[in-house]
């Protein structure tokens, strides 16, 4: 005959606490028969309340894993999502803050091989909601800025008098090899800071502001339409600053210089309408209409990768040619220090665009059609 | 001839659901409209094929029927427990979830059970205005039947959200019948059930109830449908009968937009298939909390909040709850340098117990007679043996026939009055005296036609019935298919909450974990400092 297990001394006995953690981790990963899709939410609410490190850490493995490993799928996401929700409710702060900079650490999440841009993109509304957005700054952001710095450095190290691929013959190879990744890397880096700070733009001002919709079929030939465009520009500039290299102007910036600026007043449309074309298609639509929307947002967003890549590679060029011509020919550091004008360019650009979106939005507003006998907008 | 609607047909636009064929002597609509070849949309009110209305006549009816709305639901918020905390209490919006569904694959045929489901923030307005249909999922006292209301009040505004509705309440306890789901609106909005006497929580129109059809069949009614956990007879063949009503409403009228809310543990997936998108209500964090505690005074509390108290940091994040601890704190003199947390606030249980013993007062100030006649504890017992009852018939939320109600406060009535011989001047058999008394107190909840008796809030029924399972043996037991807030708040009121903890986690029920960590929590056992 087995004995009884010992009566708990309290509720604030550590083990019965412990039990039940263990037991709601139970429920949500492997629920018995009778238990219901919104006893496993109901779950994680509860363990978010509990203000405990094994909590904490019970809830930080569904933040990291669910999506991936909980069935049904559908359920699983829901579940990540749940548990970032408890997490930021936690009522200890603190801790909660803790966990959270260290699941979003930019560094970690490179060494692991789990960038999972979407998803981290995905939490930036609840992040800012809950007033978290300085923790994705700092874990995500500041890293990232810190990786981009240390890259440069390094080229500039590798290609300086003496360094490895500083000299001619075999190092030329190097050369060829490590500029475009240098540069390719340096626009996507770029482009993922630059687009966090688009999503917490919009996920912080854009309810207030009456930006423009585009409905159906429109979006898609819009999209289409803005992605080619946006294309064709980056590959012009793209063009026009080879071209400098057999063309060195006299006086005066080089008419690419022009053609630049526009490039990343297209970022801001380019991200708003694939959100807005991947939302719509993600909600239940099917079929021909759903793919090609998801199409025409993929394009968008290689569209607005090729503008930051070519964005930094012409910007670097003219850069380069203007210390030249000034007659302070520097490194590679040098360089990319000069580029501050274009970088400073470049962040601000939505800021510029997004009044203008504002006013397109209202005119929108002011012209559509009254609603019809059932409401719809 | 003029003001003439001319003929209208049905189409199979669900953005245009009528249109008003502009034949030979038609006249363009009285208000609103816009021509396209060959017909003209109605935007005003409501012309069917089958009945025209005089339109300016509606035009007024309408009005009439949102001004009695605003009356209803602007004051309300004000009169929870009147006499208690003062000032104003508006309505405050809590943060809602959107359950995104996104599509994993792009392949056509590609299984929908691949896709992912998103939380994303939205604010329940803007999810009105982005979806016809919503489900409203959320936890006791998380504010739900408020946020139906708030709902009703911005449709009384000049700009509402979405133009061009009319806002009708119903509550799905109620349905007492099992007729179809149009017959009970209209019953509904006939005779709503309005606790007698006060305060009036649905707005009576039989004008609206005698031309309902038209206004559904042209997506002109905006339905707030509180309570689908409380449909009556929920777990047996005639809540069945009720939910495939309220299904083939929603394909028979495919304009409807509706809000239906429901307790999220209790939502069974009834209404997945007509086309309702999920939103869930979330608990307040600690910054709402803190918000609307400075906005209502609550200077006690926010001390508390400031001090980090846990059981204020756990209840507080229900806003019923947190709305009971104001109604409690505004009349609290906390004793000369006592430092200690007021005795409503340690525990869950606690809490309810001083709203009770708050209502009893206020109605006894009220009912002086009936507070004589009945020693407090008595009244306490016999709301309890009735909660009791009603959850072991399953009455959860919904109304029992008054008779029902009153064998089951006591089967002696003598034994109400404690031994005392009843006065000469007792009008009636006592229990009915004690019935009007819960009513006074805001504890129970009658019509004017006194015919049926429920509790006034769900969370009431589940106190009183958790107090009667204390009375009545273990709290719980086994294999009895308790509802989690009965049981739990049974087990929170036992003198040793961590040994039902121990015993559930011990048990091996499915669910017991779950039922576990809530008793833990509202017992105070979240720890942690």
């Amino acid at each position: 005959m087995s004995a009884s297990p010992p009566r708990p001394a309290g509720l604030a006995d550590p083990a019965v606490r412990g039990q039940v953690i263990a037991g709601l981790e139970r429920l949500v990963w492997a629920p018995q028969a009778g238990v219901g899709d919104w006893d496993r939410v109901e779950a994680i609410a509860v363990l978010g309340q509990l203000a405990d490190p094994a909590a904490r850490a019970a809830l930080l493995r569904v933040l990291r894993d669910g999506a991936r490993r909980i069935v049904p799928r559908p359920l699983g996401r829901w579940l990540r999502d749940t548990a970032l929700d408890a997490l930021l409710r936690a009522p200890d702060r603190g801790a909660a803050d803790r966990a959270l900079a260290g699941y979003y650490n930019f560094v970690a999440r490179l060494l692991h091989g789990r960038l999972e841009r979407h998803l981290v993109f995905d939490d930036i509304p609840l992040l800012v909601r809950s007033g978290r957005a300085g923790l994705l700054a700092r874990a995500y952001l500041l890293p990232l800025i810190g990786l981009l710095f240390g890259g440069a450095l390094l080229i500039d190290w590798l290609t300086a008098p003496g360094g490895l691929l500083s000299g001619r013959g075999p190092q030329d190879l190097g050369i060829w090899i490590a500029g475009p990744l240098f540069f390719i890397a340096l626009g996507l880096g770029i482009f993922n800071l630059h687009q966090v700070g688009l999503v917490l733009l919009v996920a912080r001002w854009g309810r207030q502001l009456p930006l423009p919709g585009v409905p159906g079929a429109g979006a898609v030939v819009l999209a289409g339409g803005l992605a080619a465009a946006a294309a064709i520009l980056a590959l012009g500039v793209l063009g026009s600053g080879l071209a400098l290299a057999s063309g060195v102007p006299i006086s005066g910036p080089p008419p690419v210089t022009y053609w630049l600026l526009l490039l990343p007043l297209l970022v801001l449309p380019c991200y708003i309408l694939a959100h807005d074309l991947e939302a719509g298609a993600r909600q239940g639509l099917r079929g021909p209409a759903g793919i090609g929307a998801i199409l025409s947002a993929t394009a968008l967003r290689i569209a607005s990768g090729v503008l930051y890549i070519v964005y930094i590679l012409v910007a670097y060029a003219v850069t380069f040619l203007a210390q030249l011509l000034a007659g302070r020919p520097g490194g590679t550091a040098t360089v990319l220090a000069g580029l501050w004008p274009f970088l400073l360019y470049l962040a601000l650009a939505p800021v510029l665009v997004l009044p203008v979106l504002a006013g397109l939005g209202w005119l929108q507003a002011q012209w559509a059609p009254a609603p019809g006998p059932g409401g719809v907008p | 001839m003029s003001g003439d609607p001319g003929q209208v047909r049905a189409t199979d636009d669900p953005r245009r659901p009528f249109a008003v064929l502009a034949g030979p002597g038609a006249a363009p609509p009285a208000r609103g409209g816009l021509t396209l070849s060959g017909y003209v949309a109605v935007q005003g009110p409501i012309i069917t094929g089958d009945v025209t209305l005089a339109v300016p006549q509606a035009a007024q009816q309408e009005d009439e029927y949102l001004q009695a709305l605003a009356a209803v639901y602007s004051y309300w918020r004000t009169e929870y427990i009147p006499g208690s905390a003062q000032g104003p209490r508006p309505f405050m919006p809590g943060d809602t979830d959107l359950m995104q569904r996104r599509r994993a694959a792009l392949r056509p045929a590609a299984d929908p059970a691949s896709d992912i489901l998103c939380r994303r923030p939205v604010a329940l307005l803007d999810a009105i205005t982005l979806y016809p249909r919503l489900l409203l999922l959320g936890g006791p006292g998380a504010g739900k039947t408020s946020y139906l209301q708030y709902l009703a009040l911005q449709w009384t505004a000049p700009a509402p959200p979405v133009r061009g509705l009319l806002p009708v309440l119903v509550d799905l306890s109620a349905w007492d019948d099992l007729g179809p789901f149009p017959d009970f609106v209209a019953a509904f909005l006939r005779d709503p059930p309005n606790p007698d006497p006060w305060p009036t929580r649905y707005v009576a129109s039989p004008w609206l109830a005698e031309g309902l059809d038209p206004y559904l069949r042209a997506g002109r009614l905006l339905l707030l449908i509180d309570g689908l956990n409380e449909l009556p007879g929920a777990l047996g063949p005639k809540g069945a009968a009720r939910r495939e009503h309220l299904q083939a409403f929603f394909r028979q009228y495919p304009a409807v937009r509706a809000v239906v809310t429901c307790r999220t543990l209790d939502y069974h997936n009834e209404l997945d298939l007509a086309g309702f998108q999920t939103v869930v209500v979330d608990p307040w964090s600690e910054a709402q909390i803190a918000h609307y505690l400075q906005h209502v005074g609550a200077d006690l509390l926010l001390a508390r909040l400031q001090a980090r108290d846990e059981v204020l940091l756990s209840l507080g994040r229900v806003p019923a709850l947190l709305q009971m601890l104001i109604d409690l704190a505004a009349d609290y003199r906390p004793p000369a340098a006592a430092a200690a947390a007021p005795s409503f606030l340690t525990s869950e249980s606690a809490l309810f117990k001083a709203l009770v013993d708050r209502l009893l007062e206020w109605a006894a100030a009220r009912d002086q007679d009936a507070a004589r006649l009945f020693p407090r504890q008595v009244v306490i017992a016999a709301l309890a043996r009735l909660a009791g009852a009603m959850r072991a018939a399953g009455y959860r939320g919904t109304p029992v026939a008054h008779a029902w109600a009153v064998a089951h406060l006591a089967g002696d009535p003598q034994a109400l009055l404690a031994g005392v011989p009843a006065p000469a001047h007792l009008p009636d058999d006592p229990r009915q005296v004690l019935l009007d008394f819960g009513c006074e107190a805001t504890i129970l909840d009658t019509p004017a036609t006194r015919t049926t008796v429920r509790f006034w809030h769900l969370t009431h029924q589940d106190y009183f019935a958790a107090l009667a399972l204390q009375q009545t043996g273990p709290a719980l037991p086994a294999g009895a298919p308790l509802p989690d807030e009965v049981a739990r708040l049974a087990a929170v009121m036992a003198p040793h909450p961590e040994v039902t903890v121990a015993d559930l986690l011990a048990s091996g029920q499915p669910r017991a974990a779950l039922l576990a960590g809530q008793i833990l929590v509202s017992a105070g056992g979240a720890g942690g400092r």
